[in-house]
């Protein structure tokens, strides 16, 4: 009697521990439902709304689901291991949020899928004689199985795709995938055989015989249909219960062999395989394409960190397959690395169960089949995290319970109801004389199993926090596109705090908008698919408020909100007035221009035409990009041009003494072909202005050649011809000095070639007494207490030749009406690809800040390009007066 | 306002998860616990001295471990060389803190005091075992 009655309190306690797990899990599921409806409202910071509500029908179905397994399950099978339904609960709760979360449509046919296993289920505990059944007609579970799978060869769909694999049938509307079924009726067959076979014949061969033809004939089928995924799980699964089932020693050694042999044999034979194999052992080859999925699932796993965005506040979207093959990753973003070791350890635990009923009960055949339903759930979890997190190679198979897809939600709920069956009844049974044996084999197979979940538990965590940082930064990682629609950017102002681009639209869709087209190519585009240029790019870290925001704040908003701080604006140093002169004053001409403050290096305008508009990218970007005229490129900084008879004023600047010595050119040079001359001067009046100012090449080369070979490379060392300028800008990258030949072979053209920048800062040292400047672009940004701070920088100017060198040149090639000189050059005249350069700055006489000014066309225009410089300075004097 | 309730639910989500975890956790490790102190306890096997009378030889030989196979076969932990006796005989196991005797399905069956052995059953001090033409007598320490 009093056995009885503790019995009774047993089996209630039981009741109780499933009902506390199952409230538990209730909660976690409600409280996550309640986070996806306010997010939305969170990622554009907004208290009023929008709110999501559709997937609280997923709620309520899980509810009464598994209230209604739970009531039953006390009802009907009081003696149950109380952890499986609770379990359960957990993993497909999770799994159906977060298909809701993913794709509400499909979150919606899950639903009814979980709706229908669970009625399959509370039918299945009223009649627990199914699995004597089951074992009964092993032969026809296990063949209209196969025939139902080898259907799909002749009438299978996939409803997902056209052209993908045939796994499905159809049936009233509803499509199942008969290859889930297989594996189950597997199972449960060789349970039953080994059941009725062991005794009799122990050890011997040809006793196998019927299970390898029948689990051959599956795999034909399987791999037939190119379902690999099912195919190697019913192989493990084979492999599994041939090891726990038989003393033999002998499938110790058959198992790994057949297991490497059919790999090698995928790899030869099967596209698929060799594909999978070969992105698994180097997935950072070939990010676009062959390994993209993987990329992109280590990545959001990265993204997800410790405690994740949050659910609804992450980007688990970018993973391809998100809602079935990758719903692990997508799992990790959101409820971030504490989120994942709980299904995981779930699946642990489940295992563990699962050996301990293996252990307990009497029945072979519900020993066998325990057995074999643990090796379906872990083998599959274990490969498909496994794929997910890059340790094992991909196969498209589902996380038990989690992924999206009804036919393997169902058949794993029937899997859990026979445990539960069997729980119920090991729990029941009074037979306890039977000697307990001790068997090593299934704790080594469930040990193996588990300790390779706790290795995929270790690899995410590396994921999640060693290896991180890298992979956020990956150009693979488009999240950054997000939270430029979400987070507005940082506007960029002109030197008076003009607004040159900012933000329009609503959070959720912000977008920039320029109120001077012309500077995109100074600019930049932003694009998802084309990346990033210009000072969008280089500025980024300002422009998206990572630079500036104290550590707590980033830490903050990014707990909260999972986006970054707003952007921070920043000044340039570009005068938007005289840039709107220079664009207008270049107009439809190819070429570039730069005005420059010839102390400081301070940009005031840059421009480059053709231009684009980046607002419009993405529609001309095939126009854009094919364009034989660049307009993508900023002439300015990453045109490279021969520089011809523009360097003939630094070269007589660094030889002062020469020009003094011999003041009438004849008297120095020989060869003065004039008809290399930009501007073809008076052969009568031949003197150093003129043959400098009208960029005449023979006299340039003639005068090079007095020049010592060394001083002569060091000139152009300082003059920064073969160092990029460092500016935030993406600049061309510099020829190395050709330190061969004699002194013409050193200016030839096509030994070197400059930027107009590199020209412009050039210019700026014969303006102001020999030094080469820093060029700047980018003057302050605005901090987050209003206040403006200097981006400074450290770096010194170099002096390229003598103040006095300089002073006499600008004396020398002064201009009559304007404080200015002037150098004008053809470079390539007699050639397909003329280039004109005008390069003029101000003389000592200016007393405002000294400016410098280079014109290119891509023309042989020396007279247009005179004008345009000349009408700039016209505009430049006028501003500054 | 709304983004602060989240961040605390989402902490509640996973201190709730956790405290799933470690509930289910905690069980396993008591089950733990106990099979360790069931196996401590069964590793301390009483010694069990068996005394065999077989052609008018008496043989004897005692034991510490928890099972004893009795058979033909030279392999066996007390093998008795007679073609009365199968290969595999009989099983002595030590489990729930006594000995049992079990038949391993032998040709000429198993007695104990006289009584064919069926299931396995416990024996004690002064109990004796026939195996064919063998006998075996049972004696503790």
């Amino acid at each position: 009697m009093r056995s009885r009655l503790s019995k009774l309190s047993k089996s209630k306690q039981k009741g109780e521990i499933q009902q506390r797990l199952l409230l538990i899990t209730a909660f976690i599921v409600v409280a996550y439902a309640l986070v996806l409806t306010l997010a939305p409202s969170i990622r554009i910071r907004s208290s009023s709304g929008p709110f999501q509500f559709d997937h609280w029908l997923g709620v309520a179905g899980w509810g009464v689901s598994f209230y209604l397994l739970h009531r039953q399950a006390k009802k009907y099978l009081p003696k149950l291991d109380p952890f499986l339904l609770p379990i359960v609960a957990f993993l497909s709760g999770i799994g159906l949020m977060t298909i809701w979360r993913l794709y509400p449509n499909l979150g919606f046919k899950q639903t009814i899928w979980l709706i229908i296993s669970t009625v399959v289920v509370l039918a299945g505990m009223r009649y627990p004689i199914f699995l004597e059944t089951l074992h009964k007609y092993k032969y026809v579970w296990l063949i209209s199985g196969l025939l139902l799978t080898a259907l799909t060869i002749f009438i299978g769909i996939n409803p997902n795709s056209d052209n993908g694999p045939t796994l499905w049938l159809q049936f009233l509307g509803i499509h199942f995938q008969p290859s889930e079924l297989l594996k189950l009726l597997l199972i449960v067959f060789l349970a039953a055989y080994f059941t009725d076979r062991i005794t009799i014949v122990q050890g011997r061969f040809e006793s196998l015989l019927p299970t390898l033809v029948l689990t051959a004939a599956a795999l034909l089928i399987l791999f037939f249909q190119r379902d690999l995924g099912t195919a190697s799980i019913l192989l493990l699964i084979y492999l599994g219960i041939l090891f726990t089932t038989r003393r033999s020693r002998l499938i110790l050694i058959i198992a790994p062999l057949l297991m490497i042999a059919s790999g090698i044999a995928g790899y030869f034979f099967l596209d698929v395989v060799r594909l999978r194999i070969s992105t698994w052992l180097s997935p950072f080859s070939d990010p676009s394409g062959a390994s993209y999925q993987v990329i992109q699932s280590m990545i959001a796993i990265a993204e997800g960190g410790l405690i994740g965005a949050g659910p609804g506040l992450g980007s688990p979207n970018l993973i391809p397959v998100s809602v079935s093959d990758f719903i692990f990753s997508a799992i990790a973003e959101e409820l971030g690395f504490i989120g994942t070791t709980v299904p995981i350890a779930l699946m642990i635990f489940l295992i563990y169960r699962g050996i301990k009923l293996a252990n307990k009960t009497s029945n072979a055949f519900h020993r066998f089949l325990t057995l074999g339903i643990i090796f379906y759930f872990g083998v599959q979890s274990i490969l498909i995290i496994g794929g997910n997190i890059g340790l094992l190679p991909l196969t498209g198979v589902t996380l038990p319970f989690v992924s999206y897809g009804g036919s393997s939600l169902l058949i794993s709920f029937i899997a859990v109801l026979m445990l539960m069956t069997i729980s119920h009844t090991a729990g029941t049974s009074e037979n306890r004389a039977t000697i307990v044996r001790r068997r090593p084999r299934d704790l080594i197979s469930g040990g193996v199993m588990m300790s390779m979940l706790m290795l995929e538990v270790i690899v995410t965590s590396l994921l999640a926090f060693w290896f991180s940082p890298d992979l956020i930064n990956r150009t693979e990682n488009p999240r950054w596109i997000i939270d430029d629609r979400f987070v507005p950017r940082g506007d960029i102002l002109d030197r008076d705090n003009q607004v040159i681009i900012t933000n329009t639209g609503a959070p959720g869709s912000y977008q920039r908008a320029s109120n001077h087209i012309p500077l995109y190519t100074v600019i930049g585009y932003t694009n998802s698919v084309y990346g990033q240029t210009g000072l969008e790019a280089s500025m980024y870290p300002y422009l998206r408020g990572n630079i500036g925001y104290p550590y707590l704040t980033h830490l903050w908003q990014d707990l909260l909100y999972n986006q970054p701080p707003p952007g921070l604006d920043i000044r340039l140093t570009i005068d938007l007035e005289m840039q709107q002169t220079a664009d207008s004053l270049l107009g439809e001409n190819m070429g570039s221009i730069i005005v420059m403050n010839a102390s400081s290096g301070e940009i005031l305008a840059i421009a480059s035409h053709p231009y684009f508009n980046a607002e419009t990218l993405e529609a001309e970007w095939d126009v854009l990009s094919t364009d034989e005229r660049a307009p993508l490129l900023n002439r300015a900084t990453q045109g490279l041009y021969p520089a011809g008879a523009a360097l003939f004023p630094f070269l007589t600047a660094s030889q002062e003494d020469t020009l003094e010595q011999y003041p009438d050119p004849e008297s120095l040079l020989t060869n003065l072909n004039l008809s290399t001359c930009a501007i073809r001067p008076e052969a009568t009046s031949l003197t150093w202005e003129v043959l400098i100012k009208n960029g005449c090449l023979a006299a340039q080369n003639d005068f090079a050649q007095e020049i010592e070979a060394e001083s002569l490379s060091a000139l152009l060392q300082n003059l920064g011809f073969f160092s990029e300028p460092q500016i935030n800008l993406n600049v061309a990258q510099v020829s190395d000095p050709d330190k061969t030949g004699n002194n013409v072979d050193q200016l030839r053209e096509g030994a070197f070639s400059i930027s107009p920048l590199q020209l412009s800062l050039a210019a700026s040292a014969l303006t102001h007494r020999g030094l080469v400047p820093n060029p700047r672009i980018v003057n302050a940004y605005r901090n987050p207490q209003n206040e403006w701070v200097t981006i400074s920088d450290s770096q010194t100017t170099t002096q390229a030749f003598s103040p006095q060198g300089a002073t006499l040149l600008t004396n020398l090639l002064k201009e009559r009406d304007l404080p200015i000189w002037q150098v004008t050059a053809v470079t390539n005249a007699d050639e397909e690809n003329p280039i004109t350069w005008f390069m003029a700055g101000t003389t000592t006489n200016w007393q405002a800040q000294p400016i410098s000014i280079v014109v290119v066309l891509e023309a042989d225009a020396p007279e247009l390009a005179e004008q345009i410089g000349r009408a700039l300075f016209q505009a430049t004097f006028l501003s500054q007066d | 306002m709304s983004a602060m309730l989240v961040f605390v639910l989402r902490l509640l989500v996973v201190l709730s998860a956790y405290a799933f975890i470690g509930w289910i956790g905690y069980v396993i490790f008591s089950d733990f616990k106990r099979q360790i102190t069931v196996d401590k306890k069964q590793s301390t096997v009483p010694p069990i001295k068996l005394e065999a009378v077989f052609n008018q030889v008496i043989t004897q030989k005692g034991f510490e471990k928890q099972e004893i196979i009795i058979g033909r076969d030279p392999a066996c932990d007390f093998p008795l060389n007679d073609e009365t006796i199968s290969l595999r005989h009989c099983k002595l196991a030590y489990y729930h803190k006594q000995w049992w005797a079990e038949d391993l399905d032998s040709t000429n069956g198993t007695l104990l005091n006289g009584i064919p052995l069926s299931t396995p059953t416990v024996i004690t001090e002064g109990d004796e075992l026939q195996f064919g033409r063998a006998q075996i007598k049972i004696a503790f320490h």
